[in-house]
């Protein structure tokens, strides 16, 4: 979905937005959006909104995109109090407006909290580290269920501090495990060096704790592992790429000068089809932009790695991408 | 470290400082690329003013030649801002600003115009605080069909993400200690990359082209190799040719064709 109008010298016009997710979707299903409801939903379902709050006030998942989503399944029956819009860190959904305050009967919920003043060294310790040694948000995260991959994080207070465990193991949180029976991702259009950090990064990186010690070795195979377990592949019903902003280089870290309306949100239900539709659609528009890109096959391996565990489909020609 | 100047009407709303250690919890997924080049500490003070709000960015590096590396990576082409008196580009988003071992990025998040001033202001008064000094590149490049704006600089494997993959890991043994400089050549209408790494000594250099040669990338298909040259075909259909000589490690990528000889 286009719609040069939708976001205008940083202002965003939430009754287009809003079109523009009903026309997608209709586009999607084949269906009028309180039809399309009845293909994800029902009543009973508690849906977790995974939202993108990295880049507060630039390049963040804007809230006029949330609010078309939760809109569309209020209408469809399903009370605010059971919709979650969530993320990892609870300072972040708070920096990018995301507060109750903005969205009242909602449940805002970060995975963990991170004491930032600690972080910097200005504060000790004490209201994040229990006396015990443990990560005060230890108890959200679900033992039961986890990422291993065989290496280690820093065995130290500040990684400690942002993410919760060291060690081996990565928990996915219990409200994934636990709470949620549907999930709507809702990442940004950007990229990560080569690649993009969209739909399979945000829930990725986004659903389990102790990520620093994946980015370097692992990377992008997190985004597709960690999306093959149940609590994840069972319950992700819809994915929305967020380009009302795109960033086209400098990514993950919020680089302005990069950063441009774009006015677009691509909606899918497969998050490895739609990744790699905008992985092609980002390298084109990088290369129109004049940003040099790496073109080597490495930055999408990760995707034919999906497909061959049937997660997803990532071959273009298998792939109906409908542009309106 | 650069103070604020007097700014009439706003107001500091924080400031916070960040280490090696917690860079990531700064720029998630962004950290490595500062730790490669040589990162000692970040400032980030946020300023607002009713609605408006301004943040400073201030990346203390090791070195100056490592705040200049990072400064190119991050800026792509140079886009100058009227007024700006230190190296720097920009618009009326996001202001970089490049001096001594300094590396500063002046966010204007909503990008209103009315702020350029502001903008201005602060990169003059930091960057007039810091002692500045001419650099030179760390190994020489050829002048001719050079394109303009299109060096860039590498410490490790990072950096060299967006160039070209030769390899995994630090495969030409920068260590982050070796620096290798990254320019485009254009002749008859096509661009070839030269990727130019100039070791302490010819064991170090010796070294990092046995390394090319024993990891290199799977993607690449050796066409021609001896103990001072390397040519492969990439993925692409396009030709590499690595040539030692001495202590200087010389790759050439994207060559369109291979010379007749």
């Amino acid at each position: 979905m286009k719609d040069e109008q939708a976001m205008k010298d940083g202002k965003v016009n939430s009754r287009i937005v809003d079109a523009m997710f009903r026309k997608g979707l209709a586009s999607l299903t084949g269906k009028k959006p309180p039809e399309a409801f009845l293909l994800f939903f029902e009543k009973t379902d508690v849906v977790g909104i995974k939202v993108n709050p990295v880049g507060s006030g630039l390049i963040a998942t804007r809230l006029e995109v949330v609010d078309a989503v939760i809109s569309w399944l209020e209408e469809g029956g399903i009370p605010r109090k059971q919709i979650v819009i969530w993320d990892r860190f609870d300072y972040m959904l708070k920096d990018a407006g995301y507060t109750e305050k903005r969205f009242p009967g909602i449940r805002v919920e970060g995975l963990q909290t991170m004491d930032e003043a600690a972080a910097e060294g200005k504060r000790d310790n004490s209201r994040w580290l229990t006396l015990e040694g443990c990560h005060i948000s230890e108890g959200n995260f679900d033992k039961s269920a986890f990422y291993f991959a065989d290496v280690d994080g820093p065995k130290t207070k500040p990684y400690l501090n942002q993410h919760v465990f060291n060690g081996k193991y990565s928990y996915f949180g219990k409200l994934l495990t636990k709470e949620l029976t549907k999930i709507i991702n809702i990442p940004v259009f950007k990229n990560t060096g080569n690649g993009i950090s969209m739909a399979t990064k945000n829930l990725g990186y986004g659903s389990i704790c102790n990520t620093g010690r994946l980015h370097k070795l692992l990377f992008f195979n997190v985004c597709t592992e960690v999306l093959a377990f149940p609590c994840l592949r069972d319950k992700l019903v819809l994915n929305i790429t967020d380009g009302l902003r795109g960033q086209f280089d400098g990514g993950p870290m919020p680089v302005a000068k990069f950063v441009r309306e774009y006015n677009t949100l691509h909606i899918a239900t497969d998050p490895f089809a739609l990744d790699a539709v905008c992985h092609r659609e980002m390298v084109a528009e990088r290369k129109r932009r004049g940003v040099r890109v790496n073109e080597h096959p490495i930055y999408t391996e990760y995707l034919r790695y999906a497909q061959k565990l049937g997660l997803g489909i990532t071959k273009s020609e298998s792939i109906q991408y409908v542009q309106i | 470290m650069p103070t604020i100047p007097p700014l009439p009407g706003w107001q500091v709303e924080s400031r916070k400082t960040y280490s090696a250690e917690n860079l990531y919890g700064y720029i998630d997924g962004g950290a490595e690329l500062f730790l490669e080049f040589g990162f000692k500490e970040l400032r980030v003070i946020r300023l607002t003013r009713k609605k408006a709000q301004l943040s400073v960015d201030m990346y203390r590096m090791t070195e100056p030649l490592a705040a200049l590396g990072i400064y190119l990576a991050k800026c792509a082409s140079e886009t100058p801002m009227a007024g700006v008196i230190p190296r720097n580009s920009g618009d009326r988003y996001q202001l970089a600003v490049v001096r001594g071992c300094w590396f500063i990025f002046i966010n204007n998040f909503d990008g209103n115009k009315k702020h350029i001033p502001l903008m201005r202001k602060l990169a003059n008064s930091f960057t007039s605080q810091i002692k500045g000094q001419a650099l030179a590149w760390p190994c020489p490049l050829p002048e001719k069909n050079l394109v303009q704006g299109s060096v860039r600089l590498a410490r490790g494997p990072v950096a060299l993400q967006p160039v070209y993959t030769l390899g995994e890991g630090d495969i030409l043994l920068l260590n982050r200690k070796n620096w290798a400089v990254v320019a485009d050549y254009r002749a008859n209408g096509k661009t070839e990359t030269l990727i130019r790494v100039s070791y302490t000594d010819n064991k170090s250099s010796s070294a990092a082209f046995t390394s090319l040669l024993e990891n290199l990338d799977p993607y690449l298909k050796v066409i021609q190799k001896d103990k001072t040259s390397l040519v492969f075909q990439d993925y692409e259909g396009q030709y590499g040719i690595a040539c030692l000589s001495g202590s200087l490690l010389s790759i050439r990528v994207h060559v369109p064709s291979l010379p007749a000889t």
